[in-house]
């Protein structure tokens, strides 16, 4: 993977110099990362409470990884990062002591235990809260449905109670007018107790702002459409049914629209893997073996 | 006449027309289903998904970078447009600075491949519409295009020019010339074509007040770029919310006034005009320096989420990406301008006749690779 990257611009300047930046120390990665590994380590400390003190194992995964650190070549951190992948099922016997060994060798333990929680941790984004009128009104309108405004990026979004969300937007469009939903989508986190994330984005063309509008949903539980707000979320939301599963409430029309209609499964949803295929749908009609 | 009509043997009916997906008009594998009252049409259903390949999930199984020529793929006709698009995304998200030398580069191919966008738009719109000479004109210069974006990365169609962080080689040695000189070609062929179509009778006759769309109903349904503009909204994400570097250079918004699919035409029209300008003042000004920032090349985005968009040769091009802080998009959703500006389609043909639908699909320019994605 790491080796693709590197021949594709092999006559780039200045690559060599960043090199030693490339094992774990990307940007704006190092300060969201650190903190997901502090989430992380309660969840992981947790499901071994036994094996934090065999001292064994945990000596064999740093040194091991501990070689990419000592010398900052593109293929040893590319191997680090390799490496990184196999180590996430041993991970909770090499993270349980790396918390005890925080103090004592701090520059080994923590960075390579670093990268494979950070995908089991939930995100932690480093979001600024986000104030203003705005927010006061819709903290009024909604209450403790309201429950966060945030910024991050320069980009402001709001998260409430889904319930709320046609409340909302209606509030939005005709009283701060945000006329114009520039998109809807959802995005799927199966280990959340609500596994879907649906995004709304509105655009103010007086005022040039943006914001999001975010809200969970259990899996099998509808959603109210907004079509009767915004005439583009049809589409968008016949999308989202489609790719995800999530039934609507009050959509004129909700049908699939980019797979065919008796097609069996929600292909963006996690759990369904990229080479999964509707099998009997695809012998039926393509008169195929496999769509692979 | 009226009795005549009444009799059994001239009774009506509703009827259900299938056009597309193999059609030569709906630019692609479009299919419309149409429910006509003789030449009216009472609705219109779009089906399409024929093209869908999941570009979405792809990039939930490759890394930042490997994404990148998965998204020339969605507009094949404005690639360049859509690689700077999912650049952006990647580098808002985590703080890459491009360059100011590969700033401008980026706006020099992108306005080209606006150009190029147009110019294939304009081409099949009035083929459509049964003016057939244009297309040749429109595709001659669009081969300059394509040769300049072979010369400058060895691709004409998916570029894949653009890399996170900037561009991995320089412009070569006689881009500036050929840059100038194509501009200073155009100009006088937008004349041209002018010449051909905007007092001809017929293209008048076929296009004014044909698929009309408010600039209330374009903001309903989200319709954006020269859509919106052709109905007097004077809105662009390169002015509204400037991008690499778009608000150092000195260029207008064209706009319209009736929406109709006429108006339309006279936006793109001075689009590319536009465009031109915004060319030479990029060329010209080239600035030195690298033309890639510096990154780490195993990258891992920080936790977060954020929504870039830029003004694509068919509107609003926008990028939602979902960070959980590896090496991977965790979730990438494309905010396609032709796909949305479809949805309206419906809207614009109901109570047309039938013959406006081919000019109402031309006039959306929409590509199926960006629909379907």
């Amino acid at each position: 993977m790491g080796l693709l990257i590197r021949r594709s611009n092999p006559d780039a300047k200045g690559e060599g110099s960043v090199m030693d930046e490339n094992v774990s120390v990307p940007s704006g990665a190092a300060t969201g990362s650190a903190e997901g590994s502090t989430a992380a380590i309660p969840s992981s400390a947790t499901p071994p409470p036994s094996t934090a003190e065999s001292a064994a194992p945990a000596a064999t995964q740093p040194q091991s990884e501990a070689q990419p650190k000592a010398t900052d070549v593109a293929t040893t951190a590319v191997a680090a990062d390799a490496a990184a992948k196999p180590v996430t099922p041993a991970k909770p016997v090499a993270a349980g002591p790396a918390d005890p060994d925080a103090k004592p060798a701090p520059p080994k333990a923590p960075v390579p235990s670093k990268a494979p929680p950070a995908p089991k941790a939930p995100p932690v984004m480093e979001a600024t809260p986000w104030q203003g009128p705005l927010v006061d009104a819709m903290q009024t309108l909604l209450g403790s449905d309201l429950h966060r405004a945030a910024t991050f990026r320069n980009q402001d979004f709001v998260e409430v109670t889904a319930e709320r969300v046609p409340d909302l937007l209606l509030f939005l469009r005709d009283d701060f007018g945000y006329a114009y939903l520039v998109e809807e989508t959802a995005v799927d986190n199966p280990t959340h107790e609500r596994r879907f994330e649906l995004v709304y984005i509105l655009y103010n063309f007086d005022t040039n702002h943006r914001c999001r509008v975010k809200a969970r949903l259990a899996d099998g539980a509808a959603m109210q459409s907004v079509t009767s707000l915004y005439a583009g979320a049809n589409w968008m939301e016949r999308e989202i049914y489609d790719m995800f599963g999530i039934p609507f409430e009050g959509h004129p029309d909700l049908r699939r629209i980019l797979m065919p209609e008796d097609w069996n499964g929600h292909p963006f949803r996690k759990d369904y893997e990229v080479h999964n295929q509707d099998i009997e749908w695809v012998h039926e009609n393509l008169h195929i073996e496999s769509a692979q | 006449m009226t009795q005549l009509a009444e009799t059994a043997f001239l009774d009506s009916q509703e009827l259900v027309l299938n056009m597309g997906p193999q059609h030569p008009s709906t630019h692609g594998v479009l299919r419309v289903v149409l429910k006509l009252d003789g030449e009216r049409i009472l609705g219109a259903d779009c089906v399409i998904g024929y093209l869908h390949r999941g570009i979405e999930k792809i990039a939930e199984n490759r890394t930042y970078i490997q994404f990148v020529p998965y998204a020339d793929r969605l507009d094949y006709v404005a690639a360049v447009g859509n690689g700077l698009g999912y650049c952006l995304t990647v580098e808002t998200l985590c703080n890459i600075e491009v360059p100011p030398r590969a700033q401008a580069l980026r706006v020099v191919l992108t306005e080209l491949n606006r150009i190029a966008s147009h110019l294939v738009w304009l081409g099949t719109h009035a083929l459509d519409i049964g003016a057939i000479s244009p297309v040749f004109y429109t595709l001659r210069e669009r081969e300059e295009i394509l040769n300049i974006f072979e010369e400058f990365c060895g691709a004409r169609l998916t570029t894949h020019a653009i890399r996170i962080g900037g561009f991995p080689y320089d412009a070569y040695d006689q881009m500036k010339e050929d840059v100038l000189g194509f501009c200073g070609r155009f100009v006088k062929r937008i004349d041209e074509y002018e010449r051909l179509l905007t007092s001809n009778r017929i293209w008048i006759s076929r296009l004014r007040g044909v698929g009309i769309l408010k600039a209330d109903d374009c903001k309903r349904y989200g319709v954006t770029g020269p859509m919106l503009r052709a109905a007097g909204v004077k809105w662009d994400l390169r002015k509204a919310m400037p991008y690499s570097g778009y608000d150092q250079y000195d260029f207008d918004i064209p706009i319209g006034t009736n929406a109709d699919t006429y108006d339309r035409y006279l936006v793109r029209m001075q689009e590319m005009r536009q465009s031109v300008r915004i060319l030479r003042q990029a060329i010209t000004n080239l600035p030195d320096g690298p033309v890639l920032a510096k990154f780490p090349k195993v990258l891992k985005a920080p936790v977060g989420e954020v929504y870039v968009s830029t003004e694509a040769a068919k509107g609003e091009l926008g990028f939602y990406l979902v960070s959980d802080g590896s090496t991977k998009p965790y979730r990438l959703r494309v905010r396609p301008p032709s796909f949305i500006n479809l949805g309206a389609l419906d809207r614009m043909v109901r109570d047309t006749l039938i013959a406006d639908v081919v000019a109402v699909i031309g006039t959306m320019d929409i590509v199926l690779g960006e629909v379907d994605r």
